[in-house]
């Protein structure tokens, strides 16, 4: 039996009804990490015992799992072992998941290419010689190849959705505050969430029933109920209606994904949809204002690794010695930019001029969130620019940081979004399309991606081949 | 630091310098301005004044040695510190 091709809910009942056993479902997934992992390197650490249901999860790196290493793909990480599990993780295994392996990551969650690994890159699946994108890289690929049935990865500019749009996978990031933080190491705070990859829309809603929720680890959680999983489905579902950028955001996509992204439009239009364009000049600044964020929030929570409090530190005679050694041999290029970065725009006579003026944009742009989805209910549009790009073909920073263009303000705004596959585009690589919705909408969300997942009706041909 | 170990930290980050990690900064600096040309009337961001990281040179200079903070501190007598009574 393909378990790659069956929903969560579905195997769990193959199991209550005594037709599966957890055995079988965990070697199914072992033979197929067997077959992949070794072509795509989308693992730091494989569990090899099953303990639990047999549904394997991948966990990204930078979240803890107690009594196993917690990298974040660091050299300065490399000897930790994590003490404690995320709530994300204690919850999923309270249920009895069992746990495949610990995936990797771009050092610290900081990329877009999963390539800024100190473990080496992970591979695209759908074409090796590409990168599967990042920072949950590890997560996408291992859920795009069957090697898990869904996975946990994290989502500070849009690291959930944009590898799960580079490898043809669902990646859902929840409204900030909706899955408690306790566990994932701090990238930047305010914005970090921890997201799910999944092979469908069903099962992102799942995991979610699961995990979400107040916390009280995590003082940011919200305590607003969660959706029951069983309400977020069914029916016929009515119209909705929906905005969508005009050219100075598109403008931004190659023109094959602009020309896909228009049949997406009429798609959404065909369900019972009502689309109106609406223009976005605001989001031109999206991606300046995020890098001071987060270099700014990610200079301050990187502080702890000093081979005191935290990192494996390197001898030297004095105090000051030892941290410089320490850091400066730790870190990679792309985190020393961000600390640096961070740093230089929070110090003084800077301050105002970019921090202040990253958070007074942040907040302009929350309100135009507010008054948009006062009008609409989603907001459409693409994931990426373009499908994945091959391994070593971004070699400069800003170039790479473009990449977030179309995620980065969901995050700035802390909104809930998920990106599902629409189709293999011309190099035979998938392409994923985004919906955001307003604060707290999961449930609305999940409704209408659930409903374009099955007009899109997307195959993964990698699932469905056997191993 | 002895000079040895001195000129090793020194090596790392000199090569940090020639691999272009700083030159690379002032282009993100230069590319981050652009939010500057962004107008904001009437918003703006809350935060208490001054908290800005300070550069080296604004730090406060001349501190007290440890015998001046000694004769800051409060008289002792049988050991215990001799504090005004709050009531």
């Amino acid at each position: 039996m393909n378990f790659s091709l069956l929903e969560i809910e579905e195997i769990l009942k193959l199991q209550e009804e005594g037709r599966v056993k957890p055995q079988e479902v965990w070697d199914f997934f072992q033979r197929r990490i067997q077959h992949w992992e070794p072509r795509v390197n989308a693992f730091i650490t494989l569990v090899k015992d099953l303990k639990g249901n047999g549904v394997a999860v991948g966990v990204k790196d930078n979240i803890t799992v107690k009594g196993l290493p917690t990298t974040c793909a660091s050299k300065i990480l490399r000897n930790y072992i994590a003490p404690y599990s995320a709530t994300a993780w204690d919850r999923l295994e309270a249920r009895g998941f069992s746990l495949a392996g610990k995936t990797n990551l771009d050092e610290f969650a900081m990329g877009s290419s999963t390539e800024k690994s100190c473990f080496g890159p992970t591979r695209n699946p759908w074409d090796l010689e590409r990168t599967p994108g990042g920072s949950s890289g590890g997560s996408a690929a291992a859920v795009a190849a069957g090697m898990v049935k869904f996975a946990l990865g994290s989502d500070t500019g849009g690291s959930v959705r944009q590898p799960a749009s580079f490898c043809g996978v669902v990646g859902f990031k929840p409204t900030y505050g909706r899955i408690s933080r306790f566990g994932l190491v701090a990238f930047a705070s305010s914005l970090d969430q921890i997201g799910i990859i999944s092979n469908n829309v069903q099962d992102a809603a799942y995991v979610f029933s699961i995990i979400a929720g107040e916390d009280p680890r995590d003082s940011t959680t919200s305590s607003r109920p969660v959706p029951k999983f069983q309400d977020m489905f069914g029916g016929e579902g009515g119209s909705f209606t929906f905005a969508y950028p005009g050219e100075e955001v598109l403008g931004r996509a190659e023109e094959e994904v602009r020309r896909e992204f228009v049949e997406f439009i009429k798609l959404a239009e065909k369900i019972g949809g009502r689309g109106k364009e609406i223009p976005m000049t605001l989001l031109e600044y999206a991606i300046e204002a995020y890098y001071i964020v987060t270099n700014a929030e990610a200079s301050s929570n990187l502080a702890r690794y000093d081979g005191v409090r935290y990192g494996t530190r390197q001898e030297a005679e004095t105090l000051l010695e030892m941290y410089l050694r320490t850091r400066t041999s730790g870190f990679d290029d792309e985190v020393k930019r961000r600390i640096l970065t961070g740093g230089f725009v929070l110090s003084r006579g800077f301050y105002d001029d970019y921090y202040g003026k990253a958070v007074a944009y942040r907040k302009r742009l929350a309100s135009f969130m507010e008054e948009l989805f006062s009008e609409v209910d989603f907001l459409l549009l693409p994931t990426t620019p373009h499908v994945a790009f091959k391994i070593g073909e971004r070699q400069d920073p800003i170039e790479m940081y473009m990449e977030d263009f179309f995620t980065v303000f969901v995050n700035l705004a802390g909104l809930p979004a998920i990106s599902i596959p629409w189709k293999l585009l011309g190099k035979g690589l998938p392409i994923g399309f985004q919906i955001v919705s307003r604060w707290y909408n999961e449930i609305g969300m999940f409704h209408i991606a659930e409903r374009l997942e099955r007009a899109i009706d997307f195959k993964n041909k990698l699932i469905l081949k056997e191993v | 630091m002895s000079e040895a170990s001195a000129r090793a930290t020194f090596q790392l980050v000199k090569l940090e310098e020639e691999e272009g990690l700083l030159p690379q900064l002032e282009r993100i600096f230069a590319w981050v301005r652009k939010l500057q040309e962004l107008s904001l009337p009437h918003t703006y961001a809350f935060y208490p004044p001054g908290i800005s990281l300070k550069l080296r040179k604004d730090l406060p200079r001349g501190f007290p040695d440890r015998k001046g903070l000694l004769k800051l501190s409060p008289k002792i007598e049988k050991g215990h510190f001799l504090v005004p009574r709050v009531i």
